[in-house]
């Protein structure tokens, strides 16, 4: 390889050194010099880690970290940064070539599994070229997937959709996903004390739970008081007290 | 006579404990929240042909929850076979409670239901009728009001009707198409199925395959496991004699099924039975209830209450308010009661004194008597109508409904220690005892808030404690006693939100549950049941003295009068030369006596001890009574300091037991190392600041 250093060598850098001397060379691409607190802004770590990272890679040879605390990087350092950079072009290319997954999904993945899949990385390039050497072939793959994927894909998906909302729905602080027309009841206005009905929920767990009290869909409530992220309201003589979490899970809509 | 095992499911709050009481003639803890009862408790009664175990369970929404609570009435079912099921609904919020009927039913065991709160249905405009019901569903259903003693007779020849008629069906083997068969409802000729379409063949599945498992197992028991496991329930494969093998097999086939239902039905299995059998439950409490249009001003008023308590500002000072009230009582009418109590202990001493001097008794037993024994016991027994008193009151707000509202409000003041509204009742139950105020936290939902608020929980003065800090403030602060206790228990609110704030800090990051609290209505206390709870706890507490303070100071005693010669409680005795050493400890906290460094260490036992072992010790080298001789040890300032180092070490024997139960070991240490350094340092602040101020 380039420079006479072997990316398959047992001196492999270990993943996230690799993600650091990626930012290093990515920064030096956009400016003169790069400063330690540069390398903890982008890569979102501490700087005392940041720092032993520098330290490893300065000794390795592939940075500079001179007196005056700028970083260089060395040619051999340009070669690795290069090495990882294309290895991580195959993968993708591989999987928008072969998968159905996302870019962005895509993206997000590539630099987890890049150094693991570094060994087979010239079979990857092989199916790659071979199938853009061979456009015809790739038409007749591309057929045969979507004719095996037309029953499967259904299913798949709302499978998934289902773990996502069961599972994780639940536990994540996720933006209102707008699922419903309706509005939170957290959203409601204190003053307007008018009936709203329930068009909708949003969350596994937190559904069952508020069904098993007595709180199901289409249910006409008031709400008698919504103060600071406490909601108080009201279905026929049942009376509930909402934490915020749970009056942003019932969505709602006005009703005369 | 026959033996039979009868369990008791319902919603949380419908009235359960309240009929176990009424039938097995115990005193198991009622209130009106959801969750006062977190532990099965077992009672006996006697139906006309059989004796009856009677189990109460905590209370139970439904098959899908979280709290320990509630996973535990839902164990039972699981791990248990009664013979009968008393199912107890609030007939005045049907359409839920016939929802868990419902659910009941997959169980297949007979079931008795009982319609609690009659007296009420009037006031709501409601009639109920029950034999529109048993048309509709095969159980027997009979109409009571547990508080008021109604309809009992009635469920008691029910219940033994139900037990004989399941004697003769015993031992034959249930029919696969019996147990399989869940088309109930049938009404003129309408047939109506219990589960909704497209599931049962799932769940006959799931049945056939824990059958071929575990062909020796219960089979009504598979059966209901086999609803649970499509609904996602993972409790089952923890109860069930499963082997690994045979878990990821049922696991396997219930996501496929699962899957199948959803792409079906868009909806999750659990949900989509829910769903199902609201609409029935909702259609069903249609039929059977008649409402009548009624005076709406009782919603109007508790509306406009609810409001006021809960809100912002307000609802906190209210809550204080109460609470200020409640201490203020509790002291003014307790006073007098206290003095006679004194006097009367005085009159005993001195005429038993008289009487064994007059017979010539030994020095040891006159010693043993008039130091060791009577003092002790009645310088505690003095503080049994404050402790009665403080009950009352208690029991007076547990009963209001209050109880659910305070936790409402205070959710926002309890996410400063990361926790949720739904830990304020554990905290409040603190007041009385902290032992069944921890196992209280069992009705939160993540393991994260039941151990923080454990952590925080012994810091909320219990009433062993009280006496102490009445007895203090009376003798330091005559003028402000009841504010100075007041403060003490603030101060322990404080300090343990505090404790939950770091606590939370270093071990726990994320907070997730979420809070949804039913607000059950308000009810006009019972002067009744707060008398049987004042009652109760006075027999507690006379307990309490007999067994930890008689024992304790008799112990102390002969700690204190040996070796044979030397002074009782001299310095030179056993517990006074082990006791010197440790006292320079004490000495920056401003109460450096070695009989106090006894009393706090007996105290260890039970908090009541701490004034016991001060009486026995103090009086008898001053020859005082224990309020004159304390001024000679405390003043002011370190008298404060001392309350507060009570108020915040190592909890009683008791309460470390049940941490270490209910959290575990580390955390019950990790809980008596903070509290030693809490009280130290936060006792020494005091110390340090009233000298100055005072
Ligand atoms: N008016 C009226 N009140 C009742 C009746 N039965 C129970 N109560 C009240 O309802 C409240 C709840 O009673 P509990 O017996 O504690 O209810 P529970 O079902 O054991 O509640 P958990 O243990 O929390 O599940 C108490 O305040 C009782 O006084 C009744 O028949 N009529
Ligand atoms: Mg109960």
């Amino acid at each position: 390889m380039r420079n006479g250093i072997s990316v398959f060598s047992s001196s492999r850098l270990s993943p996230s050194l690799e993600d650091y001397l990626l930012a290093i060379a990515t920064l030096l691409k956009d400016q003169k010099t790069v400063r330690l607190r540069d390398v903890v802004k982008v890569m979102g770590v501490s700087s005392p880690s940041a720092n032993s990272a520098v330290k490893i890679l300065t000794d390795r040879g592939y940075i500079i970290h001179d007196k005056y605390e700028h970083i260089d990087i060395t040619p051999s350092g340009i070669a690795i940064a290069e090495d990882i950079l294309n290895r991580r072009q195959t993968i993708t290319d591989f999987f928008k070539l072969f998968t159905s997954l996302d870019n962005l999904y895509i993206e997000k993945i590539v630099c987890k599994i890049e150094h693991y899949l570094s060994k087979c990385i010239k079979d990857f390039e092989n199916l790659n070229s071979f199938f853009k050497n061979h456009p015809q072939i790739y038409q007749h793959f591309k057929e045969y997937v979507s004719i095996q994927n037309q029953n499967k894909k259904e299913q798949e998906d709302e499978y998934n959709t289902f773990i996502h909302d069961s599972l994780l729905l639940d536990e994540s602080d996720e933006e209102d996903l707008g699922l419903f027309n309706g509005k939170p009841v957290l959203l409601l206005n204190n003053a307007k004390e008018g009936k709203y009905q329930i068009v909708g929920f949003k969350g596994f767990k937190i559904q069952l739970r508020l069904k098993q009290m007595g709180i199901v869909m289409n249910d006409k409530i008031k709400v008698l008081n919504n103060q600071s992220g406490q909601v108080l309201i009201a279905k026929d003589n049942l009376r509930f007290g909402l934490g915020r979490g749970a009056a942003m899970h019932i969505y709602v809509i006005k009703v005369d | 006579m026959n033996k039979k095992t009868v369990a008791i499911i319902g919603n949380p709050n419908s009235g359960k404990t309240t009929l176990f009481n009424v039938l097995t003639g115990s005193n198991q803890k009622t209130g009106n929240w959801s969750g006062v009862t977190v532990d099965k408790v077992e009672g006996y009664f006697s139906t006309k042909n059989y004796n009856v175990t009677l189990v109460d369970l905590p209370g139970l929404w439904g098959f899908y929850s979280d709290s320990e609570d509630e996973i535990l009435a839902k164990r039972y079912l699981i791990e248990n076979s009664p013979d009968c099921i008393l199912i107890i609904i609030d007939g005045t919020m049907l359409e839920r409670s016939l929802m868990l009927v419902l659910s009941l039913l997959d169980r297949k065991i007979p079931i008795l239901l009982a319609i609690n709160m009659a007296d009420e249905l009037e006031s709501y405009g409601i009639t109920i009728n029950t034999d529109k019901l048993e048309e509709f569903l095969p159980i027997k259903t009979v109409t009571i009001s547990a508080l008021k003693e109604l309809g009992i007779d009635s469920l008691l020849e029910n219940l033994d009707s139900i037990l004989s008629s399941s004697d003769k069906e015993k031992n034959e083997r249930v029919e696969n198409s019996e147990l399989l068969n869940s088309t109930l409802l049938e009404n003129k000729g309408k047939e109506i199925n219990l589960i909704p379409p497209g599931m049962q063949i799932y769940i006959d599945d799931l049945f056939q395959k824990l059958e071929e498992f575990l062909p020796e197992f219960d089979r009504k028991i598979l059966y209901f496991s086999s609803v649970l496991l499509l609904c996602l329930d993972n409790l089952v494969y923890d109860l069930l004699p499963l082997n690994n093998e045979q878990k990821l097999y049922l696991s396997a086939m219930v996501k496929e099924y699962a899957a199948n239902i959803i792409r079906k039905y868009k909806q999750d299995p659990a949900n989509y039975l829910i769903d199902y059998r609201y609409s029935k439950a909702k259609a069903l409490a249609n039929e059977i209830a008649k409402h009548k249009e009624t005076n709406k001003t009782r919603f109007v008023l508790s509306d406009a209450l609810d409001r006021i308590v809960i809100s912002k500002f307000g609802g906190l000072l209210i809550f204080l308010l109460i609470m200020f009230l409640i201490f203020q009582l509790t002291f003014t009418i307790s006073q007098p009661l206290s003095d006679l109590i004194e006097k009367l202990f005085d009159l005993l001493s001195n005429s038993v004194e008289n009487f064994l001097l007059e017979i010539g008794s030994r020095d040891f037993l006159i010693s043993l008597l008039i130091n060791g024994i009577i003092p002790p016991i009645a310088s505690v027994a003095a503080f049994i109508p404050s402790v009665g008193i403080l009950f009352f009151f208690i029991s007076f707000l547990e009963d209001s409904g209050y109880m659910a509202r305070a936790s409402f409000m205070s959710d926002k003041i309890m996410h400063i220690a990361g926790l949720h509204g739904k830990s304020f009742i554990p905290m409040i139950l603190g007041f009385g005892c902290n032992v069944p105020a921890i196992m209280a936290t069992r009705t939160l939902e993540t393991p994260k808030d039941r151990i923080i608020t454990i952590l925080m929980n012994p810091l909320m003065s219990c009433s062993a404690r009280l006496p102490v800090y009445l007895l203090f403030a009376q003798v330091f602060f005559p003028k402000n006693a009841s504010i100075v206790v007041f403060s003490l228990y603030l101060l322990g609110v404080i300090l343990s939100l505090l404790v939950g704030k770091i606590f939370k800090f270093i071990y726990f990051k994320n907070d997730d549950a979420t809070l949804l609290i039913d607000l059950p209505p308000y009810r006009a206390p019972s002067l009744k049941n707060a008398f049987t709870v004042m009652s109760l706890k006075v027999w507690d507490f006379l307990k309490r003295i007999i067994v930890y303070v008689l024992t304790g100071s008799i112990i102390l005693w002969f700690l204190s009068y040996f070796p044979a010669g030397k002074a009782y409680g001299s310095e030179e005795s056993i517990i006074g030369s082990l006791a010197k050493v440790f006292t320079p400890i004490l000495k920056p906290l401003g109460f450096g006596y070695w009989q106090v460094f006894v009393a706090l260490i007996f105290g260890f036992i039970g908090k009541e001890l701490v004034i016991a072992s001060l009486a026995s010790l103090l009086t008898s080298t001053t020859g005082e009574s224990l309020a004159l001789a304390l001024p000679l040890y405390f003043n002011p300032a370190s008298a404060y300091a001392f309350l507060v180092f009570v108020l915040l070490y190592i909890p009683c024997l008791a309460t470390v037991a049940v941490i270490r139960k209910e959290a575990g070991k580390k955390w019950m240490w990790i809980a008596i190392f903070y509290q030693t350094i809490l009280a130290y340092a936060v006792s020494f602040g005091f110390y340090k600041l009233l000298s100055v101020l005072i």
